[in-house]
Formats: C-alpha cells, structure tokens, sequence
C-alpha cells in the first residue's frame, strides 16, 4: 500500500488540520509547524505508513497526537513541563474550554502513552467516546476505562499537590 | 461526554469526507448551538488562513512544488512586473492574443525571484514562478520540456485539470516550482484559458513540436531558458 499516494493532496486537504491540532498540543507555532514539516516529509518518504484503510482524517489524528506526544517526551520539553504547575482537574469542564487545553498539556508528558492520546482526543479534540475509540483502533469500552483511568491519576495528581 | 460536534467530525465535513446526511446533520446542529457555530467558523477560518501559508516540502521526487495565496504571490509578481515593463521580449520568447491576459515568468534563488526573457540563464535548486494580469476569470497551466527532452507539468501540481486564476492584477500561479538538475534548454509555457481545457493535448503537442500553437479562448507565453550549472 502506499503506492501512488497524493502527499500532496493530503497536505492541501488536511495540512490545515495537521497544525492546528499540533498547535493546540504543544502550545508553539514553531514546533507544529515542525510537526506538519516533519508528517508529510515523512508521507513522501514512507508513504506506505499509510495503509489507506482508514479515513486520511483518521489516520493524520493518530499521526499528529503520536508526533506530538513524542515530542512532548524529550526531556526537555519535560523538564518545561515539570516546572510547569498543573492546574486543579475537575472532570465536568466543557471539552474544549481553553483551561482544559491548557491543564491537558500541562499533564500530558506524564501520563502513559496511551492515556496522553486519550486525553488529547477527548479534551483537546472533544472527541466522543466513539470517535476516540476509532482512531485508537480499540473499543468503545476500553476508551471508557482509560478516560475513567485517567481521572483517578489526575485526582491522585491534584490530591498529592 | 457532551453533544457537541468533536474537531474531527468538524475536519471530514472539511475534507469532504463526511456522507450528505452527516454533514447536513452537523451544519443543522452549528446553526443551533452558538459553540459549535463559532467552532466551525473557526476551523473554516483556518483553514482558509492555511492556505496563505508558504510550504516547501519535497512532494515529488524530482521537482517541488509549494503553495502561496494570491496576495502573498503577488507581491513577488508586481515585483517581477515592475521590471518586465522595462524588458522587450527577446527573441525565442514569444507572447500569443494581443490584448490578452498578460502572462510573466520569473525565476532564481527561492526568495529572490527576478523576471525571466528567453535564453536567460537559470540553475537547479531554483525556483520558478508563473504570474499573470487578466480582467477576466480564466484556468491556466504551466508546462515544461525540459533539456532532457522530458515534458512536466508544473501547474497543477497535480491531474489533468487547469489551475482557476481568478481576475486580478499582478498574480501569482497558485504553485511554484523548485527546478532539478537536468541541464539545457528548457521550454517553459505559460497557458492562460477562457476555459477550462485537459492538459493533455498541451503535453503531447510541446513534447512533439517544442511549442505550442495559438487557440482560440487561450493566451500563451512560450519562454526558452537556458538551465545551467550554478
């Protein structure tokens, strides 16, 4: 798969979307805008990490969070957040409000792997459980557990600050 | 968790991904819940914003294309404008449809494009930028036979279909193209149309004759440069 790929079209339809989620995620133009260099360059050289069985969409969600969190977890990009005071987590904040941005970013690079994506699909994204679920490639129930997972860190974090 | 519209949803209405009924569902939603209104709004606004946004990233293998708006294409072709009216069309260069779109070619060190006439010199790892002047909407193309005797399209960046240009005054191809390292002469034809025309035919007659014929509807620029090493 890959073969005959339209980086090129992926980029113009879906480039927009690359950033701005890389935007909301690390909180720095530069660093999505390296995000965006970094995803598509990578298209064109290994177009077939895109196996094309699922929605472009889809798969450029999974590939913009992972890249991102990846970045987050270089050490110094952890040593800033580190130093970094987590806001109080409460759990009935609207998704998208920008307090849940930034608490979400301020925790993301100790969280699990698996647990940062989550968190950034439901509250950076506000995602449903569904869609989350989709792009993770697992079950509704799972994405339920690690949400409901990720509360108790998060309330165990708040607690033991 | 909550009944708003999630950003992917919002992004494959924007990609066109979503089925009619989806996305007539989500648009009736937005025009109900000021949230997600103003979500869209705003994922349609960068979206658009996106598109200013110079790109150079290496799309094909043997020429790289980048994209910029209009208004920012414009500003390096009213510089290219400025000093082609002082420049009289050389000889190999010739301009088709007298009172037609005016069509310009400029060319050089990415940043810092000069106009091109025919038989001036240009170097791989340039860039070259078609603009143009027209009162009128119109499609265009960019085509090249290059001194390998190979023809490529330059604009589009890709399929068979010719670029919209929409009426304007010292503006850019929506596209730009970083040149290889195949050395010669090298055909470049800037093609302005009433009409949307296939690329083909324009292909197969540069790649057979050097040159492209007059058409009805169309204005062309045919500009022969000499590809050199730097």
């Amino acid at each position: 798969m890959g073969a005959g790929l339209d980086v090129e079209g992926l980029y113009r339809k879906y480039g927009h979307s690359v950033l701005r989620r890389a935007r909301q995620i690390l909180a720095s133009d530069d660093e999505a805008g390296e995000i965006l260099q970094e995803i598509f360059v990578g298209l064109v050289a290994r177009p077939e990490q895109f196996e094309q069985r699922s929605a472009p969409s889809t798969f450029l969600y999974a590939a913009t969070t992972n890249a991102c969190l990846a970045r987050l977890r270089d050490r110094k990009n952890r040593l800033r957040l580190i130093d970094e005071q987590v806001k109080p987590w409460t759990t009935d904040i609207d998704p998208r409000s920008a307090d849940a941005a930034l608490m979400v970013r301020g925790v993301l690079a100790q969280l699990s792997e698996e647990e940062a994506r989550a968190a950034v699909y439901y509250h950076l994204d506000g995602m449903t459980h569904a869609e989350i679920a989709e792009v993770l490639g697992c079950s509704r129930r799972h994405v339920g557990d690690l949400l409901e997972r990720l509360g108790d860190r998060l309330a165990a974090r708040k607690d033991a600050s | 968790m909550n009944d708003h519209i999630s950003d992917l949803r919002w992004d494959r209405l924007l990609a066109d991904e979503l089925p009619a009924d989806q996305r007539t569902s989500a648009l009736a939603h937005a025009d109900g819940c000021a949230s997600c209104g103003a979500r869209y709004r705003e994922l349609l606004a960068g979206q658009g914003a996106f598109k200013l946004r110079p790109v150079q990233i290496p799309f094909a293998p043997r020429r790289s294309r980048w994209w910029w708006s209009a208004p920012i294409g414009a500003l390096a072709a009213a510089a290219v404008l400025v000093l082609v009216v002082t420049r009289k069309p050389a000889e190999g260069e010739r301009t088709k449809g007298a009172d037609k779109p005016a069509l310009l070619l400029s060319a050089g060190r990415p940043g810092a494009l000069v106009p091109m006439m025919g038989n001036d010199a240009i170097h791989p790892g340039d860039s070259l930028q078609a603009g143009y002047t027209a009162k009128t909407d119109g499609f265009g193309a960019v085509i090249a036979l290059d001194g390998a005797n190979q023809v490529l399209t330059y604009v589009p960046a890709s399929g068979d279909a010719m670029v919209a240009l929409p009426a304007g005054t010292d503006r850019s191809f929506p596209s730009s193209t970083l040149l290889d390292d195949v050395l010669g002469k090298e055909t470049i034809a800037i093609v302005w149309c009433e009409v949307a025309q296939p690329l083909a035919p324009f292909v197969a007659e540069l790649r057979s004759t050097n040159t492209l014929a007059d058409r009805d509807g169309c204005t062309i620029r045919i500009v022969v440069l000499d590809k050199a090493a730097r």
